[in-house]
């Protein structure tokens, strides 16, 4: 059965959404067939990273909740697109970063069963392995849609006292919704603090999987959304733990 | 003549000094270079590593204007010296066997060399100090969270109407999945 996997930030600014594409790069070059839908409508970006033009985009998941269309008809096959021979499944469904639709959603929200609905039709139709959703940050009533539906929440931090009580929220009200497994990312580690006990203490201070511990890397900063550090560097270090983080998610 | 030239090729002089042919026992200063004339030992010289030479009977102005012009030169070397050494102590920063203190004897000198090893010495201490405050915070990486204050954050959100409606929802779904 396919996964859907919620990657999640209480604040913005983590590497959420950078953590997100290089997870679904890895895991559809490694040859499994991979959704990443971007649920993050008032603030949209994912698509920037995979190289998706606006001007390009018919139709966005906004579309789909508004009942415009299909979901089928918002997700974009960028599989095939990456250069120097890679290839993989890989569908995008993009909010589209619209005035309008950011309004409606703060006004009207959006509703769970069509979210859930539109999930399940779009691993059905496009037979995926896994699913994975860029929430957007906080706990709003969208972003509580995203994780209830979903099987994995993986939160991500950063080793910094201003993430520290948010995470400890979502980690709660994502119990309370049954998730049923929660696991921590803590993102953009200086490189003074060891590794394991970052691990130790996180476990510790929230009694949840640590899935990573993910070191900076001036490099990251570097490319600054230019696109996937994974496809930049295969041969990379922190490719190599986003590929462990890829096989503990799915 | 090969015996020299290992030498002066294992050792790392800044200069070599070569009096050849001195009679045995019977030292000279050694700004009395003393070669004795003959074209294919100079050559010979040159050729390994001389950068000059001076000839018997010894022209006295001649030489003394030489050595004038060498100490210039002299202490270029010994500062090009230096300048390595100033370099070769940046890569080595990172080194565990490098020691600011090997630096002390260019920070007493007065010249822009040891001012560039003060001020590098100076720099690579205030560094040091930087990152062992953070190893120190390290040790005291603590997450504290204020749990009475989460825990009320947390039923602000999940005593909402919505938040009620959402997990009764998500339970039949989950259920039906």
């Amino acid at each position: 059965m396919a996964k859907i996997a919620a990657v999640h930030s209480f604040r913005g600014g983590t590497g959420k959404s950078n953590t997100t594409a290089n997870l679904g790069y890895l895991l559809a070059k490694s040859g499994k067939r991979i959704g990443v839908i971007d649920a993050d409508i008032q603030s949209p970006g994912i698509h920037v990273l995979f190289g998706l033009d606006e001007a390009h985009m018919r139709y966005a998941l906004n579309d789909y909740l508004w009942g415009n269309c299909e979901i089928e008809q918002a997700a974009y096959d960028i599989g095939t697109s990456w250069g120097n021979g890679v290839t993989g499944n890989l569908h995008l469904i993009p909010s589209r970063p619209n005035a309008g639709d950011i309004a409606r959603v703060l006004r009207e929200g959006y509703d769970v069963a069509r979210l859930n609905q539109g999930l399940q039709r779009l691993i059905e139709v496009l037979r995926l392995d896994a699913l994975l959703i860029d929430t957007h940050p906080g706990l709003n009533e969208e972003t509580l849609l995203s994780l209830a539906v979903s099987d994995t929440l993986v939160v991500v931090l950063r080793a910094d006292q201003q993430d520290y009580m948010g995470t400890s929220i979502t980690v709660e009200v994502a119990r309370k919704l049954d998730v049923p497994r929660i696991a921590l990312v803590v993102n953009n580690v200086p490189p003074v603090f060891p590794i394991e006990d970052v691990r130790k203490h996180v476990e510790q201070a929230y009694g949840c999987e640590v899935a990573a511990v993910l070191p900076h890397f001036p490099e990251l900063m570097a490319l600054a959304s230019g696109g996937i550090f994974s496809l930049r560097f295969p041969e990379h270090p922190l490719t190599s733990m986003y590929r462990d983080l890829g096989a503990f998610v799915l | 003549m090969a015996k020299i030239a290992a030498m002066v090729n294992a050792a790392e002089y800044d200069l070599v000094l070569l009096d050849v042919r001195l009679p045995e026992g019977k030292a000279q200063p050694v700004s009395k270079l003393v070669v004795p004339g003959q074209v294919e030992w100079v050559t010979q010289c040159i050729e390994l590593a001389a950068e000059n030479h001076s000839g018997k009977p010894r022209e006295g102005k001649t030489s003394k204007a030489r050595a004038r012009k060498r100490q210039p030169w002299l202490k270029e070397v010994v500062y090009l010296k230096e300048v390595a050494r100033a370099s070769e102590a940046t890569m080595a920063e990172e080194a565990p066997e490098f020691t600011l203190e090997s630096l002390d004897g260019m920070a007493q000198r007065q010249d822009g060399m040891g001012q560039l090893a003060r001020v590098f010495q100076r720099t690579v201490r205030e560094a040091q100090a930087r990152e062992d405050d953070l190893r120190r915070e390290v040790q005291q990486l603590r997450i504290e969270i204020d749990t009475a204050k989460r825990n009320e954050e947390v039923s602000q959100i999940t005593n909402t109407d919505y938040f009620q409606s959402l997990r009764e929802q998500v339970r039949s779904l989950r259920a039906t999945r």
